[in-house]
């Protein structure tokens, strides 16, 4: 027990919680009034940083960077070597926030996952990663906070206001077709790697690089494992943005129909909206509403990923079934950070705040949140290396998975969507 | 240190790939023909995920009917966007 307690201020798990709890404090209390974000730009990479926007990215990025060392030294691990080391990652990562938004970059949906994954698989494996950034390239805690942070923008109470049909869409489908892949993967391929399956079914049925991190995080998947669910899961996902409303508008589908179509499938909520966005503002509504109700699915699958990890994956087919207290041992502490957040917004802070001061809250914490994740991408590329990430695709099983998934989720969603929009259980969404 | 040039050559090798890759993606948008031209050419403009949020905070699907002059049209939308 002696041990449990000392992991509050030794585990990484435990300090992701702290490290987010800081960052919601901090800016319900009103220490933090504005988040610094890359802005768009078209031909100048200058125009990123309008004013003295610059300065400011640079201040945050030490406050972080404070914060985590804060963190680091208090785990007693070297935190001038990880200081060292993160102010180059922190670079890394505005260098991929400014890629990723070009506009042009940007209407093709190639976020700063991309790009933070390829600046830093090109210094891994060109020049390698010096040993002193690696220090500083801390990706499981990066990915653990940005989690406690997004657990944050999960609101329950918000759910049901968002209506029947969505929710019917959302939380039948991704279920099932999760279930569907994970059993497809590994009884019919007999993939070698069972974190990869789970990540790519959790990215295909949920929503793509939030699903796929949260759920590498809660079944300790290898790093090359995330960085290829997500790279496939990014090019599928620009091939369907650009595919699925030319063929809705050639068959003629409702856009309501269409538009829980394409929540329902395409996996990152831009290219949802842009793809809604084709066929008019019903389709547009629909599909970001069926794809935000499907978001709220992202820690309810990491916790119950965790869960199955620890009392079926990893567990000696030998050994007695683990206790209570073992699963407690075993279990990812962050996704109990994710669900806290979660509940205290949408139970406390938002009957307390109200709506308005609450959206303004997250709307910074989001901010907060993207540049956790990208420093996550920046670091893992720095770790991987290409023989890795090409190991793990022998054979093609991976993409086999993610096609074969994706048809079946396709079909299902049109159904579904059909039976909740197309006027069969609920009034006709006549737009 | 032949091997070490060798080695950064490739780091400016990768790089120069990457930026000409967002340029050649910058120059064709404007010639990509059909729905895809058109596709990009709105996402350009717009910063779509913004959106998402917005509708979900807005509520009722029910409500998405009410379209362009309504309390959740397009006018009020872009009002709402300014300040998110």
């Amino acid at each position: 027990m002696g041990k449990e307690i000392e992991k509050l201020w030794k585990s990484e798990d435990y300090w992701a919680i702290w490290f987010a709890a800081a960052i919601f404090g901090g800016i319900i209390t009103g220490l933090i009034t504005m988040v610094p974000k890359v802005k768009r730009w078209t031909d100048n990479p200058f125009e990123a940083f309008p004013g003295d926007l610059g300065l400011w990215i640079v201040v945050m990025g030490i406050g972080i960077g404070i914060l985590l060392t804060i963190g680091v030294s208090i785990m007693k691990e070297d935190w001038k070597k990880f200081l060292g080391g993160y102010l180059v990652v922190y670079a890394l990562a505005v260098i991929s926030y400014v890629a990723a938004g070009q506009s042009t970059v940007k209407a093709w949906g190639l976020g700063y996952a991309i790009w933070g994954l390829s600046f830093g698989l090109l210094i891994a494996n060109t020049v390698g990663t010096p040993k002193w950034i690696l220090k500083g390239a801390r990706s499981e805690m990066f990915i653990k906070t940005g989690l406690v942070l997004l657990g944050g923008e999960i609101l329950f109470s918000e759910i049901l206001k968002l209506g029947m049909p969505g929710l019917l869409v959302a939380w039948f489908v991704t279920p099932t077709v999760i279930i569907f892949m994970w059993l497809y993967g590994t009884r019919w391929l007999k993939m070698a790697s069972k974190p990869l399956t789970i990540i790519i079914a959790a990215a295909t049925s949920v929503c793509g690089v939030s699903a796929a991190i949260a759920v590498a995080a809660a079944c300790r998947a290898k790093k090359s494992e995330l960085t290829l669910g997500v790279g496939m899961t990014m090019i599928f996902t620009v091939l369907m943005m650009i595919g699925m409303p030319p063929l809705c508008k050639l068959v003629g589908m409702s856009p309501a129909v269409a538009g829980g179509w394409l929540g329902g499938t395409i996996d990152s909520t831009g290219a949802v909206v842009a793809a809604g966005a084709f066929l008019g503002p019903v389709a547009e509504k629909v599909a970001a509403v069926v794809k935000m109700i499907q978001n709220v699915l992202i820690g309810l699958v990491a916790f119950l990923v965790a869960v199955y990890w620890i009392t079926k994956v990893d567990r000696d087919p030998n050994a007695p079934r683990p206790s209570l207290l073992e699963i407690w041992y075993r279990f990812p502490k962050f996704i109990l950070g994710f669900a806290a957040a979660s509940l205290i917004f949408s139970f406390m802070l938002m009957p307390a705040m109200g709506h308005e001061e609450v959206s303004g809250v997250l709307k910074l914490s989001g901010i907060f949140r993207g540049w956790f994740f990208c420093l996550a991408f920046v670091s893992i590329g720095l770790e991987s290396n290409f023989k890795e990430l090409a190991s793990q695709v022998v054979g093609g099983k991976p993409i086999i998975l993610y096609v074969v998934g994706q048809s079946f989720n396709l079909i299902l969603t049109l159904l579904m969507s059909w039976i909740a929009f197309g006027g069969i259980l609920f009034p006709v969404f006549s737009g | 240190m032949r091997e070490r040039i060798h080695r950064w050559f490739r780091l400016v090798l990768g790089l120069v790939f990457l930026v000409a890759f967002i340029m050649v993606l910058h120059c064709m948008s404007g010639r990509i023909p059909g729905s895809t031209g058109m596709l990009i050419t709105r996402n350009q403009n717009e910063d779509l995920e913004v959106y998402a949020y917005v509708y979900s905070e807005i509520g009722d699907l029910e409500e998405f009917l009410d379209d362009e002059n309504g309390k959740y049209g397009k006018t009020a939308l872009h009002q709402y966007l300014k300040n998110y």
